[in-house]
């Protein structure tokens, strides 16, 4: 009897010793930091959903490494002598099960995201569309009234109400994608789960496990090279240190955020890499709440808010940036904004009627749970602390999906946020902040800047169209100080090096497409 | 009456003999006086970030080292027992009472508000304590208030059944029996007869639900229902010091050590308290 109970606890011990997972053949094994809240391209509005959409599917356009924009289901487009039409021919391009793309796919996509019932926060993407603000905002209720058409099954006609210069631009985002009327109408609930959704991009989803895995596979219907990868894992880890750990372990081939405290260690590796990205990290007022409706009160947080000492604290190289357009894109201005200055920041409280912090009320400072995001809400807490002697600011953060929708329907007093890159034009950073843009969480509303950020898109003008965005960011970040720049982010990353060829491009899609594995190597650094 | 007769006594002469007792009460105190004067204990301000000290190693000036944000550990570990502890007497105490009271008004309130309590509280004794915790924390919000609430309502629980047991047996004694027929009223009845029969019980539950609250506390900072900050627990610095255990072992290490030695000297007072209540001990 005795032998057999040391057997069994052999057995359990045995168990119970992990190993390093054995290499599976041509498998990227990569995190993504929460699940996905959705798939449809049309009504996604987060970094995470459009990083895997980015695999799946394609867009009418799409860019080169240097930002060019090339045909994607496009091969050409003109445009009309005075800008104002736009006209795409499709290529041969079929869809995963084998259904040939047409222009109608798109006109359907379009006139979806543009349909109020959906309230879609990037409806405002297309509002350079004729009819397309009208329609979205039910003033009017035909939709084949937006200016987009099929002309046949490979030719799209788009009609602008604004010469905008950077229309190709915005279709390389995904929520310009495609989509199956068939499709959506046949499912209307659940079109994006793996055995419903079709698409046209290098990837298919295989295999959809809510809050676990997303698993990708190449898409055999697709028009061009094929992916070498057989197969993409994509893992649901939420805590960076967690990733990291099960980088170490062998469990993934690729960590994105090295948390902060392990920083010191892991950036000595020969795996380590920074890469900065066009990604501004910001800090927001809701400007209707007291004591931020006071615009001495947001001034006096902006000055007091000390940049370089955040990132030191959160380690990595990521820039200190008093400015919103990020440094590598045109329109990057990095002497606008307030910078630290603690004297000015306390006269400016005394003005907003707090002096010395005094009767501040009590604020809510909201954020999401990552571990960066909570060092940074407890270092701004204290520094806001020493130089405004504000006692009573509560930190309160929320799960991500939890947290857009606050800062969709109820934001707080303060709020962190962040801004990626959708195409590289300071258009993109920029309108954010317009009086009628769905990711406009501060609820500030102005007419002069709504005007300038349009004078700045129908502009021909190169210098001309920056002289106006130089404005409209002084009168955000100086005058009116809405929201408080931090700095831009970098992906302070880890790669196996048996990974080749893994490109994380500035707008933070992963490109796996072109990813290898070389198999020969061992699994551990 | 010989007075070194009286159970009390005899009680605590049997505590005394076992020096784990002593020291477990002893250590217990110390605490209690940490906590207390935590304000001249410290060696800086807790909440004080100084970013070119960051993650320090424990050092002569530093006794714990220092954490993500260059404050340093040992003044949080201490300012954390305030909050641990406050926390775990607190919640004990109302614990306590309010479970005293519902355990006592069931047991004396007739069958039919016997019945509805008790089935009110089975249902909240049959969700894991956990899961329980967790919920009644979102009931009451985040912070503070809400893990007081949430863990006093959990400790009201149990003691509620347990002083309902003990009240019923209580009822059938003699000397109830003698007092109600003299004509005594409900509340004299249960100040004067019943409670000095409960305490001892009380007591020993007491001792084993301040560990287990402390506990508690640290278990839902530690998934971050608790204490926001820039407050700190033991529970909050253990979730801070997880994440760099691999690179920092020392932010782990002494509030994990903290919430182990406290829980550790707790149950051997509460255990050695139990012991000594218990009429069989003595030969």
């Amino acid at each position: 009897m005795q032998k057999w109970s040391y057997c069994a606890l052999c057995l359990l011990v045995f168990c119970a010793c992990t190993r390093t997972p054995k290499l599976q053949k041509n498998t990227l094994r990569f995190p993504i930091p929460s699940e996905p809240p959705t798939l449809d391209w049309s009504l996604s509005n987060d970094h995470v959903s459009q990083q895997i959409i980015y695999q799946l599917q394609e867009g009418l356009t799409t860019h080169d490494n240097k930002f060019n924009v090339r045909g994607a289901l496009a091969h050409r487009w003109e445009i009309s002598k005075d800008g104002k039409t736009v006209t795409f021919h499709l290529r041969d391009a079929k869809w995963s099960d084998g259904v040939s793309v047409r222009a109608a796919d798109f006109v359907f996509s379009w006139q979806r995201l543009l349909n109020p019932k959906h309230a879609a926060e990037y409806a405002y993407f297309l509002y350079d569309i004729e009819n397309a603000l009208e329609y979205n905002t039910a003033k009017l209720q035909n939709p084949d009234a937006v200016g987009v058409k099929a002309l046949d099954d490979k030719t799209l006609q788009v009609k602008l109400k604004n010469p905008v210069a950077f229309f190709p631009h915005i279709t390389t985002h995904p929520i310009t994608f495609p989509q199956r009327q068939d499709i959506v109408e046949a499912h209307p609930k659940d079109f994006t789960e793996a055995k419903h959704l079709r698409t046209t991009g290098p990837f298919i989803l295989s295999q959809w496990t809510h809050d676990s895995k997303l698993v990708l596979e190449p898409n055999p219907q697709y028009y061009g090279d094929k992916p070498t990868l057989d197969r993409v894992e994509l893992l649901v880890i939420k805590e960076d240190s967690t990733a990291l750990s099960l980088y170490e372990t062998g469990h993934l081939d690729v960590a994105l955020r090295i948390p902060p405290l392990d920083f010191d260690r892991v950036s000595k590796w020969p795996d380590y890499r920074s890469v900065p990205y066009l990604r501004g990290y910001y800090y927001g007022f809701n400007i209707t709440l007291k004591p931020f409706d006071n615009i001495w009160v947001r001034k006096a947080f902006a000055h007091a808010t000390d940049r370089k000492e955040i990132v030191k604290v959160i380690k990595g190289q990521k820039i200190p940036s008093i400015s919103w357009v990020p440094r590598g894109m045109p329109g990057h201005e990095p002497d606008i904004g307030l910078t630290y200055d603690p004297d000015t920041a306390r006269s400016c409280l005394s003005k907003g009627g707090y002096p010395s912090g005094k009767n501040f009320p009590s604020v809510t400072l909201m954020y999401d749970t990552l571990e960066m995001n909570k060092m940074v809400a407890e270092n701004l807490q204290f520094q806001w602390k020493t130089v405004l002697g504000i006692q009573n600011i509560d930190l309160q953060p929320q799960e991500w999906k939890v947290y857009l929708d606050t800062l969709t329907r109820n934001p707080p007093q303060i709020f962190r946020m962040g801004w990626g890159g959708d195409f590289p034009d300071p258009h993109n950073f920029l309108d954010l902040f317009l009086s009628n843009s769905g990711n406009n969480n501060t609820r500030w509303k102005n007419k002069r800047y709504d005007d300038l950020i349009l004078a700045g898109s129908v502009s021909r003008n190169q210098s001309e169209r920056m002289s106006k965005y130089r404005e409209a960011q002084k009168l955000l970040l100086q005058q009116e100080a809405v929201i408080i720049p931090l700095f831009q982010e970098t992906f302070e990353m880890v790669i196996k090096p048996y990974v080749e060829n893994f490109v994380i491009d500035e707008l933070e899609y992963p490109h796996f497409k072109t990813t290898r594995i070389r198999l020969t190597d061992k699994t551990h650094p | 009456m010989d007075r070194s007769n009286s159970p009390y006594k005899r009680s605590l002469r049997v505590f005394a003999r076992d020096w784990k007792n002593l020291a477990s009460l002893g250590f217990v105190l110390l605490l209690v006086a940490l906590a207390l004067f935590s304000r001249f204990v410290v060696t800086c301000d807790p909440d004080h970030q100084n970013i070119n000290k960051i993650t320090q190693s424990p050092n002569l000036q530093h006794y714990f080292g220092t954490d993500s944000l260059g404050r340093d550990l040992y003044s949080r570990v201490i300012y954390g027992s305030r909050i641990s502890m406050l926390v775990a007497f607190i919640t004990a105490a109302a614990g306590l009472i309010l479970g005293s009271l519902y355990g006592t008004v069931a047991a004396l309130g007739g069958k039919q508000i016997d019945t509805a309590l008790m089935r009110l509280l089975d249902f909240a004794y049959c969700l894991p304590t956990l899961l329980l915790l967790i919920l009644l924390n979102m009931l009451f919000g985040q912070g503070l208030v809400g893990i007081v609430a949430a863990i006093s309502l959990e400790g009201m629980c149990t003691v509620a059944r347990l002083v309902r047991g003990q009240v019923l047996q209580l009822k059938q004694m003699d000397f109830v029996l003698a007092s109600l027929a003299l004509g005594s009223s409900r509340s004299s009845l249960f100040c004067r007869h019943l409670l000095p029969n409960l305490i001892p019980p009380l007591i020993v539950t007491l001792t084993f639900l301040i560990p287990s609250n402390i506990m508690y506390e640290a278990f839902l900072s530690f998934i971050g229902l608790g204490i926001q900050p820039p407050y700190s627990s033991w529970g909050t610095l253990a979730n801070e010091g997880w994440r760099g255990m691999l690179s920092h072992p020392h932010l782990i290490l002494f509030p994990g050590t903290a919430i182990f030695v406290t829980m550790l000297a707790f149950h051997f007072l509460g255990d050695g308290i139990r012991v000594a209540f218990d009429p069989q001990s003595e030969r």
